[in-house]
């Protein structure tokens, strides 16, 4: 039986899950375009965090920058989830508009980074 | 000191409680700001969370940040009172809800691991027992938290040779350049300090052999969360890691012969 979306998420909040950084895989990296426009037209979109030693007690930036990266990660792995989809699909609007003002239509991509 | 090194399960809850309020109020006001109307928009849109998991209430970070810092003054004036718990736990759950399971990945996790069972703690009446188990519970996630991560990153051989944290320190990942970010690192020296981590987190169990190591190795896991918020920009690992590290201590002293009274 496989529980919904939504029930797996919520139990995802409650149960731990100790692995970190064991995959070795690039950053995701929210790409947005005008639909229709030109392959030079990809912008990045992701926030950048601010670092510096105060941090370590307040990084507003920081957190900002990381429940986005988990966001496209969530929705760069669960393709299959049509609700993750269209949430992607708001947020690269949302970011378009920010990188494009007068766009109101948006192309999406999430490119892993590697270096 | 003694409250870091706490040898009476009530010594080491109150420790346990305080730091972990402490960390509560720090991430709080951290999401009060980035919740601030106007700010950059958050995501995923709050109305599509809404009728994602179909919860009828709001789920505005600020509100929920606002919830979880008056639970906390109010856990501080009305010490004792469960409600107070009860709150925070509901303003935790409905931001981890906000943000389709956590916030920042793994100190939500901790967190939670924390905050479940101070608030069963609070709400069955300071029970002796669950006093014990509250402890045990958290001391064991927190090694587990190590020894689960270690052996996950033991799978994998890049971490063996070196290459898979030269690529966490080389890449802009997570959207943070840390102080490593840009310096040309040589291979010897990745595979050590990869070596290094490894068997740091391999090796936390060993903690539990005695109060003696579990200073050293809680030592080396500060020490650790420095570095990886000096690299990655993840202070809030720092403050909910530690906010576990008296549960850890008290497991090792009561674990070796230790008894202090409940």
């Amino acid at each position: 039986m496989k529980l919904p979306h939504s029930l797996q998420y919520a139990l995802r909040s409650l149960i731990p899950s100790w692995r970190f950084f064991n995959e070795i895989e690039g950053a995701y990296i929210l790409m947005v375009r005008p639909v229709g426009g030109a392959e030079t037209d990809w912008v990045r979109v992701d926030p950048r965090a601010e670092t510096g030693v105060s941090g370590l007690i307040h990084n507003p930036s920081g957190i900002l920058v990381h429940a986005f990266h988990n966001f496209l990660k969530l929705a760069a792995r669960d393709r299959d989830c049509p609700e993750l989809q269209e949430m992607l699909g708001d947020l690269a609007e949302q970011q378009g508009r920010i990188h494009f003002p007068g766009s109101d239509a948006f192309e999406t991509r999430i490119v892993e980074e590697i270096r | 000191m003694s409250g870091l090194f706490p040898r009476s399960p009530q010594d080491a809850l109150f420790t346990v409680q305080l730091m972990f309020l402490c960390a509560v109020v720090l991430e709080s006001l951290e999401e009060f700001v980035i919740g601030k109307p106007g700010g950059t928009p958050l995501f995923p849109d709050e109305k599509a969370v809404r009728e994602f998991f179909g919860v009828p209430f709001p789920l505005d970070l600020r509100s929920l940040a606002l919830v979880r810092i008056v639970s906390v003054i109010a856990i501080f004036v009305f010490p004792g009172n469960p409600v107070f718990w009860v709150t925070l736990l509901a303003g935790s759950f409905l931001r981890s809800l906000r943000f389709i399971g956590s916030l920042n990945g793994g100190s939500d996790s901790m967190g939670m691991v924390i905050l479940l069972p101070l608030a069963a703690d609070s709400v069955f009446g300071n029970h002796p027992a669950l006093k014990l188990g509250a402890l045990y519970w958290i001391g064991i996630q927190g090694i587990l938290s190590y020894f689960l991560s270690g052996i996950h990153k033991a799978r994998n051989p890049l971490w063996w040779r070196g290459e898979g944290l030269g690529e966490f320190l080389k890449t802009s990942r997570v959207g943070v350049r840390g102080f490593m970010g840009g310096a040309l690192i040589p291979t010897w020296m990745l595979k050590w300090i990869s070596m290094g981590v490894l068997f740091f987190e391999l090796a936390f169990p060993l903690a539990l052999i005695g109060p003696d190591s579990a200073v050293v190795f809680l030592g080396m896991g500060a020490l650790f969360h420095l570095g990886v918020f000096m690299q990655f920009g993840l202070n809030r690992f720092f403050w909910i890691w530690i906010s576990s590290y008296p549960a850890i201590y008290f497991l090792a002293w009561r674990l070796n012969g230790g008894s202090g009274q409940t």
